[in-house]
């Protein structure tokens, strides 16, 4: 058995040219698979953390349709109406960090789709007890001003455009691999529970080229220890929705007892849209814990109900993230929902473009297939070629156990080569272009363990049972008539 | 030889290799099948979803968001080979009067008119507010007031519909609205709070005039209280440039225009681009956001079904040549008994046309089921289509032409001795001189 297999490595060696066409063949498959399981289970296990810190989860969800899918494009194609909109720029989300085309080139949406704020226990209703969601939070989050005093530029107080953030605990729960927003501080202290209610801020050490839309950039850093002024507009409401009314609005202090920087302030290298690969980017936030937010809405909404712009979701099986995203865009088509690697991987563009997973998977299966029978199309072909060899081994002695074993080693290691090589093409070309610092490493390597052995299982099952014709047809014919063909 | 001697021959030749030649068939069939699947999401049909989305109702051809002022740095001469390299450095207005004449001077170029979006905190919160000069073409017969008058002084605001009805809003009632000035750092900034008199209001219905309109003053400012335009910013924040471009000429191609490389012979510039421009809308920009949206979601997987087509070639002529060396012996014995180069040629194609045709049948009925199957994914009235199975057959066939060529041309020169003694087969002259020689 030892001496077959050695035979098989060996002619896959001889054969060199056919092996190679098979090799490529396999990978080519292989590479296809890879992708289709890297984009249902939220690309090479992109962690993206320090985005994740930011949003709170894995999935951002915004009431109202901030983006569209292809079948949106095919329904205005079918007589629906599709246009441009900007989402207004109160509406405070983390595209202002992460997509701010949408507050100003603008971005398409369906008739009625427009963003817009909904009671915080209406969107954890709706996003609660689905499949694959773990936890849900509902986005705090407010636009406010930072009132700056400038007294050597002689002039008045500065209004500068800002984003008042509830920090409402770490997104993957106090026994997951990230701990939120605490590791990322970098300067000062975290939020303890004693500071729940009290009038103290986190915001982010490069704030200072950090913009919100519509606004100029340039948030001056607030020292630790020091006071910055942060003034509230007034929350509306009537049956049209929600406005802020910015002359009624109310100042108040709070004191900045740390900085964040989410992120590698020097990443090796950037993305389009000159975001590095490591972090959002700087972020203008005033970050305060959950219950200080709360006050601070209840006072600008004299008493009103908890209205937000968006929610996070923490998935409970991180490996079937895009598939949970996937589920949730499909269960509430009037929601956005993004995961965090589409967003990250939405560097530069006007939004995420939202993949259907049924159509890759498909199409991967098509390719598997060709790959499959173009693989047993060469076995068989380098198997006629042998037909000597088989008959003089045969004649030697060779059982059709021996014979087919051969056939198989070759085939199997072929069919391993080019997984191996599809697989780690795409899985390289994937963590070069979207590298997942931050993630737990453990995480990481069991869930490439984990694709790595569905692609080989997939790649050398399907050669076995392409293989096993052919290699049986060798086995079992009879010596002479091996030679004579 | 009568081709239905061939065609008999040929028939009795699959039938010995029905298994070679079954996987021959399926490889061409699923090429064929993953084409049919694929071809839905790159062709016209994408094209006609996307131009069904609805135009931008613009007030002009196009809008191009620019600085206000930007500098052009120029490297005179080649700065490789010159050690210290001479640069001159221009400060270029975009709105100044002599920028508007130039802008005006365009041939394709109908009207120009300046605008500025600026963002303002009001009572109803932070809104995007235009202002364009008293009297301007944007604003004149697309504005559908409802009631009182268009702005006519710096301090008065034309106001949605929308928004009137809110608390405030009304005609003859002073609004509050906070202007936070741009300049190169926070220190600079300025934040103004002016009051502007509601002297109408409006029907919001084109993009751009769905907001408060203001009337620029003076030297093209809307805001008072700010600092002298004429004063160097790094940055004034959103201008805006409404164009109406002269009948038939392609919004696309006046962007092109803005955006294409600034050559100047011998130098190098600075920005690279004619100009900065930051935004650019025209009536077309939804449609190309839906084309390239499209192709940001499909583009991954229908390219990596085309491309396995073509790769598809490589097999199928690695197949080929092997199965024409495992050949050479009933080959040889067809040679023997008179077949002559084009003969063979005829063979082995009509044993590839048999093999394809079957193959690519079956790929077609495949084909036809899976773009069944895919048709939520497909924009509406995609699938299969004639004009897709044609191209999906005639690829197949070029396909196939090129993956037999080669072995077709091996089998048509070998002579018998070569084909049954194992012996090499030269296709160029030049091989066989150097074998001869050697």
């Amino acid at each position: 058995m030892r001496a077959a297999i050695g035979l098989g490595l060996v002619n896959a060696w001889r054969n060199l040219g056919s092996s190679v066409v098979a090799i490529m063949a396999m990978a080519v498959a292989a590479g296809s698979l890879s992708l289709s399981l890297a984009v249902s289970r939220g690309l090479p296990g992109r962690a993206s953390q320090p985005v994740r810190a930011l949003v709170g989860g894995d999935i951002l969800v915004i009431p109202g349709q901030v983006t569209v899918s292809p079948q949106r494009v095919w329904a205005a194609a079918a007589g629906q109406s599709l246009g441009l909109e900007q989402v207004p720029l109160d509406l405070v989300t983390d595209l202002v960090s992460l997509l701010p085309s949408v507050y100003g080139q603008g971005y398409l949406a369906p008739a009625g789709g427009a963003a817009r704020w909904v009671p915080a226990r209406e969107i954890v209703r709706a996003l609660a007890g689905r499949p694959g969601v773990a936890a849900v939070r509902p986005g705090l989050l407010l636009p406010a001003e930072e009132v700056h005093l400038f007294p050597e530029a002689g002039r008045g107080p500065v209004r500068l455009p800002t984003v008042l953030r509830g920090y409402a605990g770490p997104p993957f729960g106090p026994g997951g691999p990230a701990g939120g927003l605490e590791p990322w501080v970098v300067e000062g202290r975290f939020f303890t529970a004693a500071d729940a209610g009290r009038l103290v801020a986190l915001v982010a050490a490069d704030r200072a080229g950090a913009s919100v839309p519509g606004a100029p950039g340039g948030h001056p850093l607030v020292p630790v220890g020091q006071a910055v002024t942060l003034r509230l507009p007034a929350l509306r409401t009537d049956g049209e929705g929600v406005w802020f009314d910015y002359p009624a609005g109310t100042e108040w202090r709070l004191e900045v007892i740390g900085h964040y920087l989410l992120g590698d302030p020097q990443p090796p290298r950037r993305l389009p849209g000159g975001r590095g690969p490591s972090g959002p980017g700087p972020t203008p936030y005033v970050v305060v814990p959950a219950a200080t937010f709360e006050r601070l809405f209840e006072a600008a909404s004299g008493g009103r109900e908890l209205l937000v712009p968006q929610a996070s979701v923490t998935v409970a099986q991180p490996w079937r993230l895009e598939r949970t995203a996937d589920a949730l865009r499909r269960a509430l088509p009037e929601y956005t929902v993004y995961s965090v690697p589409h967003l990250v991987a939405a560097a530069g563009r006007p939004w995420p473009a939202v993949v259907p997973l049924g159509l890759g998977h498909t199409l991967a299966v098509l390719i598997y297939g060709m790959a499959a029978v173009l693989l047993a199309t060469n076995l068989w072909v380098l198997l006629i070629r042998r037909r000597a060899e088989i008959g003089a081994l045969k004649a030697l002695g060779a059982g059709p156990r021996e014979v087919f074993t051969l056939v198989l080693t070759e085939a199997v290691l072929l069919a391993l080569i080019g997984a191996a090589v599809g697989f780690l093409a795409v899985r390289g070309v994937a963590g070069w272009a979207r590298p997942a610092e931050g993630a737990d490493r453990a995480q990481l390597v069991a869930m490439a363990l984990a694709d790595g052995g569905i692609v080989l299982a997939l790649t050398v099952g399907l050669a076995l049972v392409f293989a096993a014709v052919p290699a049986a047809r060798a086995a079992l014919a009879p010596p002479m008539e091996v030679i004579r063909r | 030889m009568t081709w239905s001697m061939l065609l008999v021959i040929a028939l009795l030749r699959l039938r010995r290799h029905v298994l070679l030649y079954g996987l021959f068939g399926c490889l061409v069939g699923l090429g064929v099948a993953a084409y049919l699947a694929a071809a839905p999401l790159t062709g016209g049909a994408v094209e006609r979803a996307t131009a069904a989305v609805k135009p931008l109702p613009l007030p002009a051809t196009a809008v191009v968001e620019l600085p206000y002022e930007f500098v052009r740095l120029i490297i005179l001469g080649d700065p490789e080979a010159q050690e210290a390299p001479r640069t001159e450095r221009r400060l270029e207005c975009l709105y100044s009067e002599e920028a508007m004449a130039g802008w005006r001077g365009l041939p394709w170029v109908k009207r120009v008119e300046l605008g500025r979006l600026a963002p303002v905190t009001s009572p109803w919160g932070r809104l995007w507010t235009l202002a364009v000069p008293p009297g301007s073409w944007v604003l004149e017969g697309k504005v559908r007031l409802e009631s009182g008058r268009l702005p006519a002084a710096s301090d008065e605001v034309l106001m949605p519909a929308a928004l009137a009805a809110r608390p405030g809003a009304a005609v003859g009632d002073r609004v509050a609205l906070g202007y936070l000035s741009p300049g190169p750092n926070p220190a600079s900034h300025v934040f103004t709070e002016t009051s502007f008199l509601v002297v109408g209001t409006f029907r919001a219905e084109l993009s751009f005039l769905d907001r408060p309109l203001l009337a620029i003053a003076g030297e093209g400012w809307p805001c008072p209280g700010l600092p002298d335009p004429s004063r160097p910013l790094t940055s004034a924040g959103p201008n805006i440039l409404f164009f109406q471009l002269k009948d038939g000429y392609p919004p696309a191609a006046f962007r092109a225009w803005l955006t294409e490389p600034d050559r100047r012979e011998g130098h190098r510039v600075y920005p690279g681009p004619r100009y900065p421009v930051g935004q650019f809308w025209s009536v077309d920009t939804p449609r190309e956001l839906a084309r390239l949206l499209v192709g940001w979601a499909f583009f991954p997987a229908t390219q990596a079904t085309l491309g396995a087509f073509g790769f598809l070639g490589f097999g199928l002529f690695a197949v080929m040549l092997g199965a024409f060396l495992e050949r050479r012996r009933e080959l040889a014995v067809l040679k023997a008994v008179g077949f002559d180069a084009a003969l063979v040629g005829r063979l082995l194609a009509l044993e590839t046309a048999l093999v394809g045709a079957a193959g690519a049948t079956a790929g077609l009925a495949l084909g036809g089921w899976l773009t069944a199957f895919l048709t939520p994914w497909y924009p509406p009235g995609a699938g299969l289509t004639p004009r897709s199975a044609v191209e999906a057959l005639a690829y197949a066939g070029l396909t196939l032409s090129v993956a037999v060529a080669f072995p077709v041309a091996l089998a048509r020169v070998a002579t018998v001795n070569q084909l049954l003694l194992n012996q090499p087969i030269y296709l160029a002259r030049r091989e066989i001189r150097r074998e001869y020689r050697g």
